[in-house]
Parts: C-alpha cells; sequence; structure tokens
C-alpha cells in the first residue's frame, strides 16, 4: 500500500488557484518521486469541471466515475473525479462532511489551506501538514497563522505557486515535525472552576 | 422636599458609579479569580453554563473548547445553554459535542441574526431593533436561570457576543450578582485582537488570548497555549 496525500480547501470558501498549483506537471512528479500512489483532493463545491479540465491539461487519463460504490473512498466519501498521471490515482470531490475520518484514515501528507480549523484538526491526528495561506480573502489572517505555525516547526508553508510548492514538499520531506501538544491545559480548567465558583 | 429628593438622587447615582466602577474589571478594583487551592472543585454543585456559537470558524473553536475542558464543563449534571444564530452553527453543535452527552440536559436559545445579507434599509432598522430586543430578553431570562446557582458563560469572538456580555454586565451592576464571563480570543489572531475582543477586553471577568505575543500586549490578558 503506498503513501496517500489528501488536499482540503477548506469548506466554507473556494481555493482555485490552490488547486491549479497542485495540478501541475512538476509538482505531480514530484509527488510521484515522493512515493505518493494517490492525491485525495477536496475541491470545492462547483469546481468539478474545472478540476476534470486541470487534470486533462497534464495529460492525466481521466475516468468516467463508475455509478456503483466502487468508486467511493474508504470513509464514505464519494469520488466525482478519478484520474491517473502515470502511477498516481488523483481522486477528487466537491465537499464532504467527513473530512475528519478521511484525514485519519487515508492522509499520510495533508496538504491544506491555512484556516485554524484545518491545520488544528492535521496536526492533533498527527498528520504531516503543508498549508497555502489563501490570501484572496479579507481579513482572515491565514498568512499570519501560517508563519505562526511554521515558525514553532508544526508544519510547512507555501506560496500557491508551483516552484513554492515543490520546495516545500521538499522542506517536509527533509525536516522532523514538532507535534502538537493537545489543548487540555489544567491551569485553564482551574481558571473556569475558579471563575464559576467565585 | 425637593432638596431630600435632589440629595436621594445623589447618593443613588454615586452608588451606581461606585458599583460599576467595582464590576467592570479594567478598573481594577475588584480582586480577580485567584488561581487557588482553596475553593477546590465543589463536586456536589452542578453547574449552569452558556456558551455562544457564532458562525463557521468561531463555532468550531468553541465546540473544539467545549470537547477538550469536557471533564470540567460537561460533567453529569451540568445544565448547558447553547445560544446560536445560524442553522449550521446548531446542526455542528448536535453532530460533534451535542451527540455525545451524558446526564447533560441542553436548552438552545436562539439568537435572531441582526441584518440579513441584502435587506433594504427599513427592513435592516427593523430586524436589528428586533434582534437586539429580543437578544436583552433571552439574556434576562438566562440571568435568571443563573441566580442562585453556581454558572459560567464562555463566549469567542463572533459579535452577538458584545451584546451578550455587555447586557450581563448590565444586569450584574443592578442586581449585584456576578456575571462570570470569560472570553477566548480566537487562535486566528496571532498579533491583534478582533474587533469583538477589543471591545470586550475591559468588560469580561477574565480574558483569554491563544498566543504570546498578545498576552505580552495586554496585561489584563492570560494565556495558557493553544485550547481549542
Amino acid at each position: 500500500m503506498g503513501s496517500t496525500v489528501v488536499v482540503t480547501c477548506g469548506a466554507t470558501v473556494p481555493f482555485p488557484e490552490l488547486i491549479a498549483a497542485l495540478l501541475d506537471k512538476q509538482v505531480l512528479d514530484t509527488l510521484l518521486r515522493m512515493h505518493y500512489t494517490r492525491l485525495i483532493v477536496q475541491y470545492g463545491r462547483g469546481y468539478t469541471s474545472k478540476f476534470a479540465q486541470l487534470l486533462g491539461c497534464v495529460r492525466a487519463h481521466v475516468e468516467e466515475p463508475a455509478d456503483n460504490g466502487a468508486s467511493n473512498l474508504a470513509a464514505g466519501v464519494e469520488v466525482q473525479v478519478r484520474g491517473h498521471y502515470q502511477s498516481l490515482e488523483v481522486c477528487g470531490f466537491e465537499f464532504t462532511g467527513a473530512i475528519h475520518e478521511l484525514l485519519r484514515d487515508n492522509a499520510d501528507l495533508v496538504i491544506s489551506h491555512a484556516g485554524t480549523g484545518s491545520i488544528v484538526d492535521a496536526l492533533r491526528l498527527g498528520k504531516r501538514l503543508l498549508v497555502v495561506a489563501n490570501t484572496s480573502l479579507m481579513d482572515n489572517h491565514q498568512l499570519q497563522i501560517a508563519r505562526k505555525f511554521e515558525s514553532r516547526g508544526h508544519l510547512q508553508s507555501a506560496a500557491a505557486q508551483p516552484k513554492a510548492l515543490i520546495a516545500a514538499l521538499r522542506r517536509v520531506e527533509a525536516a522532523p515535525q514538532v507535534p502538537l501538544p493537545n489543548g487540555y491545559n489544567s491551569s485553564f480548567e482551574r481558571l473556569l472552576m475558579d471563575v464559576a465558583q467565585s | 422636599m425637593g432638596y431630600t429628593l435632589c440629595l436621594f438622587a445623589l447618593v443613588f447615582l454615586q452608588a451606581l458609579v461606585v458599583r460599576t466602577l467595582w464590576v467592570i474589571p479594567i478598573f481594577g478594583i475588584r480582586e480577580g479569580a485567584e488561581l487557588s487551592e482553596k475553593r477546590g472543585l465543589q463536586a456536589g454543585r452542578a453547574l449552569r453554563l452558556f456558551v455562544f456559537l457564532g458562525s463557521g470558524g468561531h463555532t468550531g473553536e468553541m465546540l473544539r473548547l467545549l470537547d477538550n475542558y469536557r471533564t470540567a464543563l460537561l460533567r453529569p449534571g451540568t445544565q448547558l445553554y447553547v445560544g446560536f444564530s445560524d442553522e449550521a452553527s446548531l446542526r455542528k453543535f448536535q453532530t460533534t459535542v451535542g451527540a455525545n452527552l451524558s446526564g447533560v440536559e441542553v436548552q438552545f436559545l436562539r439568537f435572531s441574526k441582526a441584518r440579513e445579507v441584502g435587506a433594504s434599509w427599513l427592513a435592516s432598522t427593523r430586524s436589528v431593533a428586533f434582534s437586539f430586543v429580543q437578544s436583552l430578553w433571552c439574556l434576562t431570562w438566562l440571568k435568571w436561570q443563573f441566580v442562585g446557582q453556581q454558572h459560567l458563560v464562555l463566549l469567542n469572538g463572533p459579535g452577538t457576543c458584545c451584546i451578550i456580555a455587555s447586557w450581563l454586565k448590565m444586569l450584574e451592576i443592578v442586581t449585584l450578582t456576578r456575571s462570570k464571563i470569560v472570553y477566548v480570543e480566537s487562535l486566528a489572531r496571532t498579533d491583534t485582537l478582533s474587533l469583538s475582543g477589543k471591545l470586550l477586553y475591559p468588560l469580561v471577568d477574565e480574558f483569554v488570548v491563544q498566543w504570546d505575543e498578545l498576552y505580552e500586549r495586554y496585561d489584563r490578558a492570560r494565556c495558557y497555549g493553544i485550547l481549542v
């Protein structure tokens, strides 16, 4: 069984720049060199045809999705676009409510937008993480968040460009990742109880 | 007669000012909650807890917080009041934390949204006024539930929290009780406070941030690292 990369753009806002950078020939070649065999992508609502088109651009073999359950991933996620780029299987779908299970059961590496929810989710599951800040969003601080976590060694961050992604993938491979401690802190718990009992 | 009335009003006004200064934490008159062992866990007494779910990221963080501190906050016997203003947040609560509760009674409080996107000026004014009155009514009822009970209010960044915290403080001033509001700033705020955070910083009983940089900048802030 080979390794799997799971890519997620976030549930609420589309991030086409990340998908475009990801489905670049050199990026896919890099993933192949790193011995990944499967690429699972949550590309966001309304981007199915765009995703299939980008796959076609890199001369990947795109299959018609099967009607039976055969095209579904382990976590009950229905694949909408499936293709092969050499030995790399590419599975794409718009959105799933079971992203947590998908990451937990399938991901060896997670590539995600830099939302705090996605970051904390992936790190608490102990996954290797590469984030790409969605800088087109107003006032959501993804760049600062990405830098903050990166400076603590929890993840690698990159801009939404093929070259930056490749460099960050190499850093992921080279450097060990600092695990994120769980959110429980006994002093904070005591503060809550002290206030409640004050 | 007029003179006595005047004197009376003056004394009352003075008492109100003193009470306000006493209650608003930024003036630093009343001692904050001490992190001491002396109180310990009063295991026998049930907690009444109010949380507000805003939308998207704020809801996600609040649900994680509840989950991480469930042994303290969601003990059997706890009465949980969940304030919400959008259906997606309510569903998310029900499929995550809400699906995994034992011995905790949950009551939902709907706060109407201040304004729908694209509403006309007149409709907006009306809906803002309506939502304001409705929120105040809801909170006054909540305050009544808290009287004489061990309770806690847990808030993070959504805009409605400003109304919630202000009104609870207002009620604290006039009813001589404690508001017990703990505010946890969003993890997304790394080096500046959110607008809600800035507004509530002087007001809430405990102000918690999740990054050291904010902790160093704000005297009242407490920091325990990433809590969500």
